[in-house]
């Protein structure tokens, strides 16, 4: 059975905490941290996750730059990303370009069970039997 | 004394007669040859009276006379009368000679019959006749002669030449009675020869007085008629227009006589107590020249301006008998002087300082606003420089810079500080033209200044509430985004700890710490929707609100709604579905973030007063061109009084305690906001104790994308969706 890293890229510790405990409920692990758009950036030169969770409101780099580079790269085309903002007004731009978009304050309950969802997606995708 | 009387009568008959019977037609050039005509024209008459006196003489006498030979002379003659009156009349009397001299016989018949010798025909009637015809031919030709030059003495001298030849022979006597019939003729002749030479040079003295009395005539009219401006003579007594040249008859001269009063004023006598003096009036009081403007009349009775200059023609007691009159169409002249007088009154009551200098910049003209701009009179600036209101704040450079861009005949425009005569300094904006003659030479300068210290107070005034205005609203854009970032993480932080709690992640908990935490997650979501509604107020009373609109799929914006909510109505042990009806539209063009707020928001408030049951977001069409999403709860309703002022801004609902959770009092006021500026109206049913339905209505025509797309309007599959 393949591994399901994620990313949690987020500069709240508390936030941290919360993404890292719901996205490790939902099956994925490692789970790396990184507190700023920078750290992520180099972060994602050298590992490919199977999710990244974003807080577009980042120190270092902003949020969609970082969205842009993992949509750019092909080695991190079958990435899934989730987004949390607590600005309504990116949210729709982006839509698109993500797998999800929460806004804050995002819920542990909410982000697990998306979360799962996805894994299952990856599963399927993977062709590995699914995981519960 | 009768007898004189009835004998000059006759004489004037006679005259009045021979006027008639020998007046040549219109068409004979001039007087000499008109009375040729009529010398030729009366020898012709004459010529007929003697052949019918012959006629009638032989028939009276018993002798047979054919009638064939008077058939075929009579019309001979008759024509040549008519043709001598017209201007061939030379060709009537060459005919006649040339006829008469080659066939005698033919003319004079019976007394050619006779049997004659030279002295019988002086002794015999027969022969006096012929005697008498002869002299009455020779003598118009002799008088033709003396006329006519050249052609006619010519034929004249044959004529008698060819007789003194012809006549001995065709009558038969001797060549001596000949000469001698010759000789009493000249003497007839001769007399009648010389009264014809001295009238005929009478005659060529009038005729030549006459014509240069024409000719003067003639160039005294082309003299005044290339006077270009009417010029005419009026007789001082009758006012009559005695004499007017080409451009006063154009001004109406019609019939042989007009006067001024008719001719300029269109009046039918003559003026009086007009506003101008008649220069007639007053040249005949002072007989001196006099010059007026007056106002004259075209024939179509338009008034136009005219200069009149009279001058008077006096008469040998010195008395005014005649006025040459000329008048100048000044009317330009009048419009140019109108315009310099209006943009003379425009310079003056402008509200900008104006000041004129001549090429090396001294002041020849000020405006009144200089002088109240700067306390200067035109008595105290004229003379001077604009040096005069230096205030010393620009350097050498400043004026140096000016005075290159006007000479090199530019514009120059900028500010100056500058100082008034109270020594007070002002700011003023200038704009500084040259002025050139026609030959393009500068002359003068001409600076229009406005003082424009008040002006750049306003403006500073202005821009520094404008900082402090840009100020506020960038402090509000970091408040709002603080706002929206920094209070929602630490609310993520408490919302998602709780929820941790509650699911044991961190071990297990009690009934009594369980109920606490919902209470805590509770109080967080509603900080959220405060959070999430401070903002959207934040932003429609700064005018800040974009509406962005795109194609939104309405199923996918519900359930996104759905998803937010759920977990809410779930602690509440409430049902939350979302229904699409058949003919609901799949895809609306709208703001997708304003359309989630409004419901949200509603389903929220739904859910705040429901107890139990659930609620339903529902789309439906409301007829063919509106469509509408209701959300209905099962909750504990509304009063009438309640119902009427759900929608006021901080009206907070009675039942508000039970939900545990405060209202702000914005919810609805902003929902209703938020569907006006959709376009949208909001529908409020309600029964207390029965539960609530809040509609909001959107019409497709506000709905439909730009460009027709029709999955956008009509819904694509129409199967029921139904959310748990």
């Amino acid at each position: 059975m393949s591994t399901y890293s994620a990313l949690i890229v987020e500069d709240d510790v508390f936030q941290t905490e919360i993404f890292v405990k719901a996205v490790e409920a939902a099956g994925f692990t490692p789970v790396d941290v990184a507190s700023d758009g920078q750290e992520a950036l180099d972060y994602l030169q050298q590992h490919t996750p199977a999710l990244v969770v974003l807080d577009l409101h980042l120190p270092g780099a902003l949020g969609d730059d970082i969205l842009a580079y993992i949509r750019r790269e092909p080695r991190l085309a079958a990435t899934r990303v989730i987004l949390a903002t607590g600005n309504p007004h990116m949210a729709d731009p982006l839509q698109e370009d993500s797998d999800l978009v929460l806004l804050k304050p995002v819920s542990f309950t909410q982000l697990r069970d998306l979360a799962m969802r996805l894994r299952r997606a990856i599963a399927a995708e993977r062709g590995d039997p699914c995981p519960d | 004394m009768g007898v004189f009387r009835w004998v000059r009568r006759g004489v004037d008959g006679i005259v009045r007669l021979a006027d008639i019977l020998t007046r040549p037609a219109a068409d004979v050039p001039n007087n000499e040859q008109q009375l040729q005509a009529r010398l030729t024209s009366a020898s012709l008459l004459i010529w007929i009276a003697a052949f019918i006196a012959e006629f009638v003489w032989w028939v009276m006498s018993g002798q047979s006379f054919p009638l064939t030979h008077l058939l075929y002379v009579m019309p001979l003659l008759v024509a040549l009368y008519f043709l001598s009156r017209t201007r061939y009349f030379l060709w009537a009397g060459l005919s006649s000679v040339v006829g008469l001299t080659a066939l005698p016989h033919l003319f004079f018949y019976a007394t050619w019959s006779q049997p004659h010798t030279a002295i019988t025909m002086l002794v015999t009637p027969a022969r006096y006749i012929i005697l008498a015809q002869l002299i009455w031919l020779i003598f118009p030709l002799l008088l033709a002669a003396m006329l006519l030059p050249t052609l006619w003495d010519l034929v004249g001298i044959l004529f008698i030449i060819h007789s003194v030849w012809w006549i001995p022979r065709v009558l038969h006597v001797p060549a001596k009675e000949v000469a001698l019939l010759y000789g009493l003729l000249w003497g007839i002749g001769g007399p009648i020869w010389l009264m014809a030479a001295i009238q005929k040079r009478h005659w060529q003295r009038l005729l030549s007085l006459q014509n240069a009395l024409t000719e003067q005539r003639d160039f005294l009219q082309t003299v005044i008629n290339s006077v270009d401006a009417p010029f005419y003579v009026i007789d001082a007594q009758t006012y009559e227009v005695v004499l007017a040249n080409h451009r006063a008859r154009e001004l109406g001269i019609e019939q042989q006589v007009s006067t001024c009063y008719a001719l300029t004023h269109r009046r039918t006598s003559p003026c009086d107590g007009l506003e101008h003096p008649c220069p007639l009036q007053y040249v005949k009081a002072h007989k001196e020249p006099f010059t007026v403007e007056h106002i004259h009349f075209t024939p179509e009775g338009r008034p136009y301006y005219v200069e009149v200059h009279g001058y008077p023609i006096l008469d040998e007691r010195g008395e005014v008998r005649f006025m040459i009159e000329y008048s100048l169409d000044i009317t330009a002249r009048k419009k140019a002087e109108e315009e310099l007088r209006k943009l003379w009154r425009a310079i003056e009551h402008s509200a900008h300082g104006i000041v004129i200098t001549d090429a090396q910049g001294v002041i020849e003209y000020v405006n009144p606003a200089f002088s109240r701009t700067t306390g200067y009179s035109p008595e105290e600036a004229i003379g001077q420089t604009p040096r005069l209101l230096r205030s010393g704040y620009h350097d050498d450079a400043f004026y140096e810079e000016l005075w290159r861009t006007i000479k090199a005949g530019q514009v120059w425009h900028g500010e100056f500080i500058n100082r008034r005569k109270d020594g007070s300094l002002y700011y003023e904006e200038q704009t500084i033209a040259p002025v050139r003659d026609q030959d393009g030479r500068i002359t003068h300068f001409i600076a229009v200044k406005q003082d424009v210290t008040e002006r750049k107070r306003l403006i500073r005034e202005l821009k520094e509430a404008k900082a402090q205005a840009e100020q506020a609203l960038a402090f509000k854009s970091a408040l709002l985004a603080t706002i929206s970032h920094d209070l929602r993480t630490p609310l993520g932080a408490i919302v998602g700890y709780t929820d941790m709690l509650q699911q044991g992640v961190f071990g297990p908990l009690n009934e009594e710490q369980k109920e606490r935490l919902d209470a805590i997650l509770s109080s967080a979501h509603y900080m959220r929707e405060l959070i999430a509604m401070l903002l959207l107020h934040a932003e429609m009373e700064s005018d800040s609100l974009k509406i962005e609109r795109k194609i939104v799929p309405l199923r996918k914006l519900l359930s996104t709604v759905r998803e937010g909510l759920w977990v809410l109505a779930q602690k509440r042990g409430l049902s939350l579905e979302v229904h699409m009806d058949p003919d609901a539209p799949e895809k609306v063009y709208m703001d997708p973030r304003l359309l989630r707020s409004v419901i949200t928001n509603l389903v929220s408030n739904a859910l705040k007063f429901t107890k139990e049951g659930g609620v339903t977001i529902r789309v439906h069409r409301v007829d063919d061109a509106h469509w509408a999403v209701a959300v209905s709860d099962t909750g504990v309703g509304m009063g009438e009084e309640e119902r009427r002022r759900i929608f006021d801004p901080f009206y907070t609902r009675s039942h508000v305690k039970m939900s545990g959770a405060p209202g702000l009092g914005l919810g609805l006021y902003i929902v209703r906001s938020l569907v006006e500026r959709m376009n949208g109206r909001i529908e409020v049913w309600s029964e207390e104790g029965k539960g609530s339905v809040f509609t909001v209505i959107f019409a497709d025509a506000d709905t439909m994308p730009p460009s027709p797309t029709a999955e956008a309007v009509h819904p694509s599959s129409p199967q029921e969706v139904t959310e748990r």
